[in-house]
């Protein structure tokens, strides 16, 4: 149990640590090029979505691993 | 909202029902009923993760062109996602007998993947495009 709960911790600080740093570049990146170029918009927006969806994968599947840890 | 933006959510939300209905059949004429009803479970959270995604991605977008130069907090809707799929994750803990682990950690990460793929066949198809458009002006 004890040695459940080191790995549910460890899975989910290095994969909130990654999603964090991950998203900040993305949505910094997104946001700057949008209000530099309004027109772009469209684009911008979906290549956000596609990378957002992309990064969060590995963090929302570490967290079910961590669950799965836990008390599978 | 965009149009293109719009029509690419769109094309996410038709994979994955096609997904879906595919798994629905497998639940009801296949021997490995837990497992597709895993799998429905984990890519109807899924669904509902990329729904709320697109959403906020919308809104995050809107804010910086609406609010220049000024402060504005906006959040991504991180935690609610990830509290998604620990309720899918939960369900599936509860009723072993019902949903299996290993489909609904599929179907979790299926909407991601279909978002993947369906991004690289339409750049594939724009570049095609553009090609043709060049031999044309040429």
């Amino acid at each position: 149990m004890e040695l459940g709960v080191l790995a549910a911790a460890i899975a989910v600080g290095l994969a909130a640590i990654g999603a964090g740093v991950g998203n900040g570049m993305i949505v910094g990146r997104t946001v700057e090029g949008v209000s530099r170029q309004p027109e772009a918009r469209g684009t911008l927006q979906t290549i956000m979505f596609i990378g957002i969806g992309l990064v969060e994968a590995i963090p929302i599947f570490a967290v079910v691993v961590a669950l799965i840890a836990l008390f599978g | 909202m965009n149009d293109n933006y719009v029509y690419r959510i769109k094309r996410v939300i038709q994979g994955t029902f096609f997904i879906l209905a595919a798994s629905f059949l497998g639940w009801g004429f296949t021997p490995a009923t837990e497992w597709f009803a895993g799998l429905i479970l984990g890519t109807f959270f899924a669904l509902l993760s990329v729904l709320f995604l697109a959403w906020k991605v919308h809104r995050v977008v809107q804010a910086a062109l609406q609010y220049k130069g000024q402060k504005r907090r906006v959040t991504l809707g991180t935690s609610s996602r990830f509290s998604l799929a620990i309720l899918a994750a939960i369900i599936a803990l509860q009723f072993p007998d019902t949903f299996s682990l290993s489909g609904m950690m599929i179907g979790l990460l299926l909407p991601t993947m279909i978002t993947y793929i369906d991004a690289i066949y339409m750049h594939t198809k724009m570049r095609k495009k553009e090609k043709g458009v060049k031999r044309c002006a040429y």
